[in-house]
């Protein structure tokens, strides 16, 4: 299943960029992302450096283009939508005909504008997540200071999406071997309970997780072991990837 | 309705990722003074409940399917701030490793569908509640349906705004459209709601009964 490789993230794990620490990786992805959607528009030399890095980040990653271009259609709907409306921007300047309908020239480069920084941005979201797994990546956000509550929430989640997800797999397929399809609001119905019982169960599982934590020990604090120590390469990539960067930005500031 | 890195203008971005960090400072300090780390596991395991939810595909009449957010589920089950701590958690997850939202617009998606969808769904549920008079500890049909329905179209009537203040949609188009065709996911997630408040209202009406926060 798709969404199950997705989850356990592990494509480019032994890597060149899977070893480097997770700090240092959300510290360049991050910045990465915000000097893409920062850049100023229709600069074609920016959008050609920005793609320079990501094919670099791509090989060290040991990812391939094909499967970056796959998961960054997640934003297909949106670009869809906002396609659908470009005909209604009404601005002044320019139009062109397209299918019979007015669509202006400034409407049309602020289509193409968005549409490459968000690929950009989405496609050095989906190198960091594809070499870095989520506990690592958990682990890496806590040493930023982020809210106790949404690490320990996060590390739940990850932890039972993968129960969660077999159970509403099994229910559904219980509901399939039996439930040969009938009005709309029976089917509906049936679903509601679906959603029910795998709310009870959840609910029940998550008192049950919760005594045997206690009975270990728990006292609302979680103690993450963090495994990873910042070694030379990490310094390396980190420097260089911020001289890179800071270069780009600069440059396009002249 | 995530929307994704490079749609957004700095100043929509910077005003609403301070409005939604600021309410899960304040939800977090509001759960942790009430029900102490005593529901840490359970909000976890919720917010992996969302998103086995939010992965099952309800046939719709006319051949598509869609999903419920459960948004307003969680928040009358366990409460607004939980609810609203459970959606924040499924949305930079969702970020994090779908991409599903861009990273940029994380504090903007969070705004939209935990503090409107869960804050802003259970306001109107207990307002409604009010206004029909259904007694304490019951459950008002009406009253959900229509947080639902409600809470789902402010929320795309919000992503419209958004956008088009940062000037990707136009807004008079973009509103129409958004407000009419979340009006039909709205109604689905209302109906859905109620019968599984009703079936968990039969079955176990003990968790009804739970401290909501």
């Amino acid at each position: 299943m798709m969404i199950d490789s997705i989850l356990r993230n592990d494509k480019g794990k032994s890597s060149f960029l899977g070893k480097i620490d997770p700090r240092i990786k959300i510290i360049v992805f991050f910045l990465m992302v915000i000097l893409v959607v920062s850049s100023p528009g229709d600069n074609w030399i920016l959008y050609a450096c920005f793609l320079a890095i990501l094919l670099i980040l791509m090989i060290l990653g040991k990812l391939s283009i094909a499967y970056i271009f796959k998961r960054s259609l997640v934003m297909i709907p949106f670009v869809l939508i906002m396609a659908l409306f470009l005909p209604f921007q009404a601005r002044t300047g320019e139009f062109y005909t397209f299918l019979g309908m007015n669509i202006s020239r400034s409407g049309l480069i602020m289509f193409y504008n968005v549409l490459i920084k968000a690929w950009l941005a989405i496609s050095s979201m989906i190198i960091l997540s594809s070499t870095t797994p989520f506990p690592a990546l958990i682990s890496g956000l806590e040493k930023f200071k982020l809210p106790g509550i949404m690490i320990d929430l996060m590390s739940f989640m990850y932890r039972y999406i993968f129960v969660l997800l077999d159970e509403a797999h099994r229910i559904e397929n219980a509901r399939r071997s039996r439930f040969f399809g009938g009005r709309f609001f029976s089917e509906v119905r049936v679903f509601g309970n679906i959603i029910g019982v795998l709310f009870v169960r959840s609910f029940e599982r998550g008192e049950r997780v919760y005594k045997s934590m206690v009975s270990r020990g728990y006292n609302g604090q979680t103690i993450l072991l963090n495994p990873h120590t910042i070694t030379a390469t990490d310094i390396i990539f980190l420097i260089s990837s911020l001289l890179v960067l800071a270069l780009v930005k600069l440059w396009s500031l002249l | 309705m995530h929307i994704p890195d490079g749609f957004l203008d700095l100043p929509i971005i910077i005003t609403l990722s301070v409005v939604s960090a600021g309410t899960i400072f304040y939800a977090s300090k509001k759960t942790d003074k009430y029900i102490g780390e005593k529901r840490i596991p359970l909000m976890g395991i919720m917010a992996a409940f969302i998103f086995a939810v939010q992965m099952l595909n309800i046939p719709i009449p006319g051949g598509t399917s869609g999903h419920i957010t459960g948004a307003l589920l969680v928040a009358i089950l366990l409460g607004p701030f939980t609810g609203f701590l459970v959606m924040s958690t499924v949305l930079i997850l969702q970020c994090l490793i779908f991409q599903e939202g861009g990273l940029t617009a994380l504090g903007v998606n969070i705004f939209n569908m935990g503090f409107i969808g869960a804050l802003g769904g259970y306001l109107i549920y207990r307002t409604l509640k009010k206004i029909f008079r259904s007694g304490k500890g019951k459950i008002s049909p009406p009253a959900v349906f229509i947080a639902a329905l409600l809470s789902t179209v402010l929320a795309a009537l919000a992503c419209s705004i958004e956008l088009s203040i940062s000037g990707i949609f136009p807004f008079k188009a973009s509103a129409i459209s958004m407000t009419l065709a979340h009006s039909i996911i709205g109604s689905i997630e209302g109906v859905i709601t109620v019968i599984v408040l009703g079936f968990l209202k039969k079955v176990r009406p003990d968790l009804m009964e739970i401290e909501k926060v």
